[in-house]
């Protein structure tokens, strides 16, 4: 009995001996530095992958905001009809809430300050096209000419 | 004289319909998100498109047989039957697009959901198909379809820059979002080589009873009538840059490309749009629910015609108001149509080797086409763009992934 347990011991000081020689040899000071090399790889992937993610929904906010105020315009010029005005509003808070959904998606987004801030000019607009279509719907064009002054679409005001 | 009325008419036809929810949709986002950039994807797609579409006439015309059935002939059922079920089911998707584009086109006049017109714009299609003969459905969508020439009226107004015009003719790298810039290409490719076309083309040729000897019509109008309708694909593309990309519009929905119509037609700018959708879809629709009738009964040996009074053609009948009930199912679900249009212009591509390999075969077998067979140069090409579509099937859904 009492050789077993010297044996399982000796072959314990083995394994620990060993380890600490691997950890020294350069095999593993290489192999350390791929895993650090593709763990940056990979935070920096995610990283621009973020970054395109959150420029794509930019895009479509500022898109969103550009046709809210195209149709707005185009209504107040008396070119649009009040039936498409209201299915065009209609149709772009349908679009806004679907980006703002898929933005929000991931908690990281929100955590993320431009994130955060693009979160907030959709929310805004969202509340902004709801109040145009009142407004349409009440023909009231002061208000409207109002609203469009205040989209949030030019990218360069959120940065 | 009569041979000269068919080819006017053929090309007219060929311009009116050649714009429909694919092609809307495609160019109106190319134009959109890239201004001119994507102007020779265009070119480039109608020169297949009229390419194939020849081949597929000179089959019909000079063995008699529809595309679908010749290629039945030379291979066997068993080599069509997995590619011919993609197609339909394909086919089935883009009609309900088609379908949905349609109700969009009468909800932007209306202001009613477009869920509510999805029954009626079928039973609508249906009631052509059911009461009217060929030359009444082709020419009569052609002849409507003509209110597409709006586009092309539109981007003429807007005086594009010839120079700026010219450079969209070269194919170019995008300077930003490569893989949405790949994925509309390809989408515009998809979007215009659509399998149902070419079946419905040869079809067609033998419904009209265009024959060997005149060969030429077929010819003339493959090239020229696409060219035109190619034209027309490029005034949405070009109206689009002008009017939606200088103010950061990219096309999510119809309702946004509706405003590409403002600056040059002003209070009838939505009205026009309208009935530009809406014909342009209401035609395709009509033409890929009869494609449906004439792929099961060519494939299956049933008889089939739209000139045949419907009892002796019955399982024909039978089968294209199936794939429309089928294609009204999917549209009823209430997906966004312009989505699902994007969607099956992509799967398109996927199958797009399968509707161009037997070609190769086909334009060489003297026992189909005798003396018109392909030469080296038609082979030449042929067998590039084959290739081409089997690269293409192979990166169009990481695209859409990446891009779409």
């Amino acid at each position: 009995m009492q050789s077993r347990l010297d044996d399982e011991g000796e072959l314990k000081a083995r394994q620990t001996q060993l380890s600490r020689h691997a950890c020294d040899s350069p095999l593993v000071s290489m192999r350390a530095a791929c895993i650090a090399f593709a763990a940056l790889t990979l935070s920096i992937v995610g990283c621009s992958r973020d970054d395109s993610r959150l420029a794509q929904h930019d895009k479509k906010f500022e898109s969103l905001g550009a046709t809210t105020a195209a149709i707005t315009e185009a209504w107040l010029a008396g070119q649009l009809s009040g039936t498409y005005t209201q299915t065009a509003l209609e149709k772009t808070f349908q679009l806004v809430e679907q980006e703002r959904t898929a933005l929000v998606k991931t908690p990281q987004a929100l955590q993320d300050a431009r994130g955060a801030r693009l979160s907030q000019a959709a929310e805004r607009l969202s509340r902004l096209v709801a109040a145009l279509m009142l407004d349409v719907a009440a023909a009231d064009g002061d208000s409207a000419r109002r609203r469009v002054a205040d989209i949030p679409a030019a990218r360069a005001e959120r940065r | 004289m009569s041979a000269i009325v068919d080819l006017v008419l053929g090309v007219i036809t060929s311009i009116g319909g050649f714009v429909e929810a694919g092609s809307i949709s495609t160019s109106a986002q190319a134009g959109s998100e890239y201004g001119f950039q994507l102007l020779w994807a265009i070119l480039v797609a109608g020169l297949m498109l009229a390419m194939f579409t020849e081949m597929a006439g000179r089959v019909a015309a000079v063995s008699r047989r529809s595309l679908i059935a010749a290629v039945r002939e030379r291979f066997g059922i068993r080599f069509q039957a997995v590619p011919l079920t993609a197609e339909l089911l394909i086919d089935i998707l883009l009609l309900a697009a088609e379908i949905g584009g349609l109700a969009i086109a009468i909800r932007l006049l209306t202001g009613v959901s477009f869920l509510w017109w999805i029954l009626p714009v079928g039973l609508a299609v249906w009631l052509v198909l059911w009461l009217c003969g060929f030359n009444v459905i082709e020419y009569g969508v052609g002849l409507l379809g003509l209110v597409t020439l709006s586009f092309v009226a539109a981007a003429w107004t807007l005086g594009p820059d010839a120079g700026d015009l010219a450079r969209g003719f070269v194919p170019s790298v995008a300077h930003h979002d490569r893989a949405r810039y790949a994925f509309l290409t390809v989408s515009i490719l998809g979007a215009t080589v659509s399998p149902y076309l070419l079946n419905f083309y040869s079809s067609g040729t033998i419904e009209e009873k265009l024959t060997e000897k005149r060969l030429w019509i077929n010819t003339t109008t493959a090239y020229l009538g696409i060219a035109f309708g190619s034209v027309v694909s490029m005034g949405v593309l070009i109206t689009a840059a002008m009017v939606l990309q200088p103010r950061h519009i990219v096309v999510d929905s119809y309702e946004q490309a509706a405003l590409m119509f403002v600056p040059v037609f002003e209070r009838w700018a939505i009205p026009i749009f309208a009935a530009a959708l809406g014909i342009g879809c209401f035609g395709a629709a009509v033409e890929i629910t009869l494609n449906a009738g004439y792929a099961f009964s060519q494939a299956l040996g049933w008889s089939w015609g739209a000139n045949k009074p419907r009892r002796e053609a019955a399982r024909f009948a039978f089968a294209f108001s199936l794939v429309l009930l089928a294609a009204l199912a999917v549209a009823m679900t209430g997906m966004d149509p312009l989505r699902l249009t994007m969607i099956s212009v992509a799967l398109t591509v996927v199958i797009m080797p399968a509707v161009v390999l037997p070609f190769l075969v086909l334009m060489n077998d003297d026992t189909l086409v005798k003396t018109h067979t392909s030469g080296p140069i038609g082979n030449g090409i042929l067998a590039g763009i084959t290739i081409l579509a089997g690269l293409l099937a192979l990166i169009v859904v990481p695209l859409e992934i990446l891009g779409g």
